[in-house]
Order: structure tokens, then C-alpha cells, then sequence
């Protein structure tokens, strides 16, 4: 094994990343790995939607800005466009045989599915931390109906404004 | 491009049609579709964000004929790609290689999916009854 040329490395390290593309089990444990992880979330999803089929945009908001909601979102979205490279990446390459073409497609393809991932997070983020017009008269300091809060807020301290507890922007845009 | 005629394996023409073949590249496909589908998926969350303005658009969009349409569609799909992927998980643990297996498992993915598809939309309906 251990010869006097190469006595510091085992047979292992010598062999590690050497295999045809170096990449291939990584992308395949992946793919199961999202696949798994996608399967409750999926149901979640569905069973979620499906329970908020038809309702309004304020129940709508509160429901996708709640905290679980909110994580098992991020999660979602991340394995599912994690997933989506993957697979439409083993497409292309089945399908698409010129080289240029094929490399050109595969990194189009991954980079519009970072892009929507990032879309999609940044949306929930938003949901989550800015005020939903559902909680502002909750939390409000000065429980004021929503035509009257934009004015009381351009009244009011700059620095107040920054808080989102004291936030009501969202509030005057609802009917 | 072959530098040679090579003969084609499966060739198209002849091909019979298997259960176990149709559902392989019917996974591949659901799979394309449902990717193209987060399409509709980050567009909706966008315009959550965005305001009610924006969700009205978004929804009203969905809840039109051709909105509908690709729902259904894509409800399809995902309990179908979520069905056979389980079945193909199984396989990668090396169980249900049997013909008889496959074909099993096979149909109970093509069932499961349509009771499921038509749960989920009976359900939404009735969700939005009693909204």
C-alpha cells in the first residue's frame, strides 16, 4: 500500500475526485436528497393552497407572512428549485448535443432557477417582516382606521416610522 | 452526430408501448412542466408582496379559464411527479425491480394521482363554498 514514493497519501485521497466528470454522485445524492425533503413539504403546500383557496388578499398575506409558514416557504422554494436544476440539467444533457450549445443552455437554465429562487425568497421576506395589513391594528400603539393612518404617519417621528410594529403603509392601500 | 448508421435503441416506430416505459418519460415530462409551473408559483408570491392590487391581478388570472386549466395541469403533474418519484426512490433502495413489482407500483402511482388531482380540487372548490 504505503510505498516510499507516495507514503503519505492513502489509496483513497489519491483517488478522490478522479472520477469521470467528479461531480456525478454529488448531483445524484442531491437529486434524492431535495426529492425526499420535497415530498412533505409538497403535501403541505398543496394541502395549504388548497385551504386558502378563494381568500382574500389580507388573510392571504397573513397566512404566507406567519413564521412557519414563512420557513417551510424558504424551504420549499429552495429545494424545489434545487431540485428543478438538477433534473432539467440531466434533460438537456440527454437531448441537446452540441457542446457549446448544451454548456450555454445547462447554465441558462441554473441561472434563472437561482434568479426565481431568489425572487420567490425576497417576496417572502417581504410578507414576512413588513406589517401585514391583518396585524396592524393589533399591534398599533393608536389603534387608527387605515384612510387616517397615512396622514398620522407623516406626522409622526421619522424614527417611529422605521419600526414596523408602527408601520401602516400597507394598511391604506386596502379598500 | 453518428459517424455511423448505427441502429437505434428503442426504435420508435416498432416500439410497443409499455406501462413502465410511458410513466418514465412522462416523469421527465411533469418534471419539465412543473418547473416551468414556478413560473406562476414566484409570480403569485411576488404579487403578495407587492400589494392587493398586484394579488387581485395574480388572482384573477388563476381563477380565469386558462388559469384554471393550467392548474389543473399542474396539480396533475406534481401529484404525479411526487407518486412516481416515491416509486423511484424505492428503486434507488434497490426494492420493486420485479416486472410484477413495477407494474404494481406502476398503476398505484397512475390511481393515486387522479384520486388525489380530484381530492385537491373538490376540496378547493368546497374551500372557496365556504369562504
Amino acid at each position: 500500500m504505503n510505498q516510499a514514493g507516495r507514503a503519505f497519501r492513502s489509496d483513497l485521497a489519491r483517488v478522490r475526485g478522479l472520477g469521470s466528470a467528479k461531480e456525478g454522485v454529488q448531483h445524484w445524492w442531491m437529486q434524492r436528497v431535495t426529492a425526499i425533503a420535497l415530498v412533505p413539504l409538497t403535501l403541505w403546500f398543496v394541502i395549504a393552497v388548497v385551504a386558502h383557496t378563494g381568500a382574500d388578499y389580507v388573510t392571504t398575506r397573513a397566512w404566507l407572512g406567519s413564521p412557519v409558514t414563512f420557513g417551510l416557504m424558504v424551504l420549499l422554494i429552495g429545494a424545489t428549485f434545487y431540485h428543478a436544476a438538477l433534473g432539467l440539467q440531466v434533460v438537456i444533457e440527454d437531448y441537446v448535443h452540441s457542446e457549446g450549445r448544451k454548456v450555454a443552455i445547462i447554465l441558462t437554465v441554473k441561472l434563472a432557477c437561482l434568479v426565481l429562487a431568489l425572487a420567490a425568497i425576497i417576496a417572502l421576506l417581504v410578507l414576512g417582516f413588513e406589517e401585514s395589513p391583518a396585524k396592524v391594528d393589533e399591534f398599533s400603539v393608536q389603534p387608527v382606521g387605515p384612510s387616517s393612518q397615512g396622514e398620522v404617519q407623516e406626522l409622526q417621528d421619522p424614527s417611529i416610522a422605521l419600526d414596523p410594529r408602527f408601520r401602516g403603509g400597507d394598511a391604506a392601500n386596502v379598500g | 452526430m453518428p459517424s455511423q448508421e448505427r441502429p437505434l435503441s428503442p426504435h420508435l416506430q416498432v416500439y410497443r408501448w409499455q406501462l413502465t416505459s410511458v410513466m418514465s418519460i412522462f416523469h421527465r415530462m411533469t418534471g419539465v412542466a412543473l418547473a416551468v409551473g414556478t413560473l406562476l408559483l414566484v409570480y403569485w408570491l411576488i404579487a403578495a408582496a407587492v400589494g392587493p392590487g398586484a394579488f387581485a391581478a395574480a388572482q384573477e388570472f388563476i381563477g380565469s379559464i386558462l388559469g384554471r386549466i393550467l392548474l389543473f395541469g399542474w396539480t396533475v403533474a406534481l401529484f404525479y411527479h411526487l407518486c412516481n418519484g416515491i416509486r423511484h426512490l424505492f428503486w434507488d433502495a434497490g426494492r420493486g425491480f420485479e416486472l410484477r413489482a413495477a407494474y404494481a407500483s406502476g398503476w398505484a402511482v397512475v390511481i393515486v394521482t387522479v384520486v388525489l388531482s380530484v381530492i385537491a380540487w373538490i376540496a378547493g372548490y368546497a374551500a372557496m363554498g365556504g369562504a
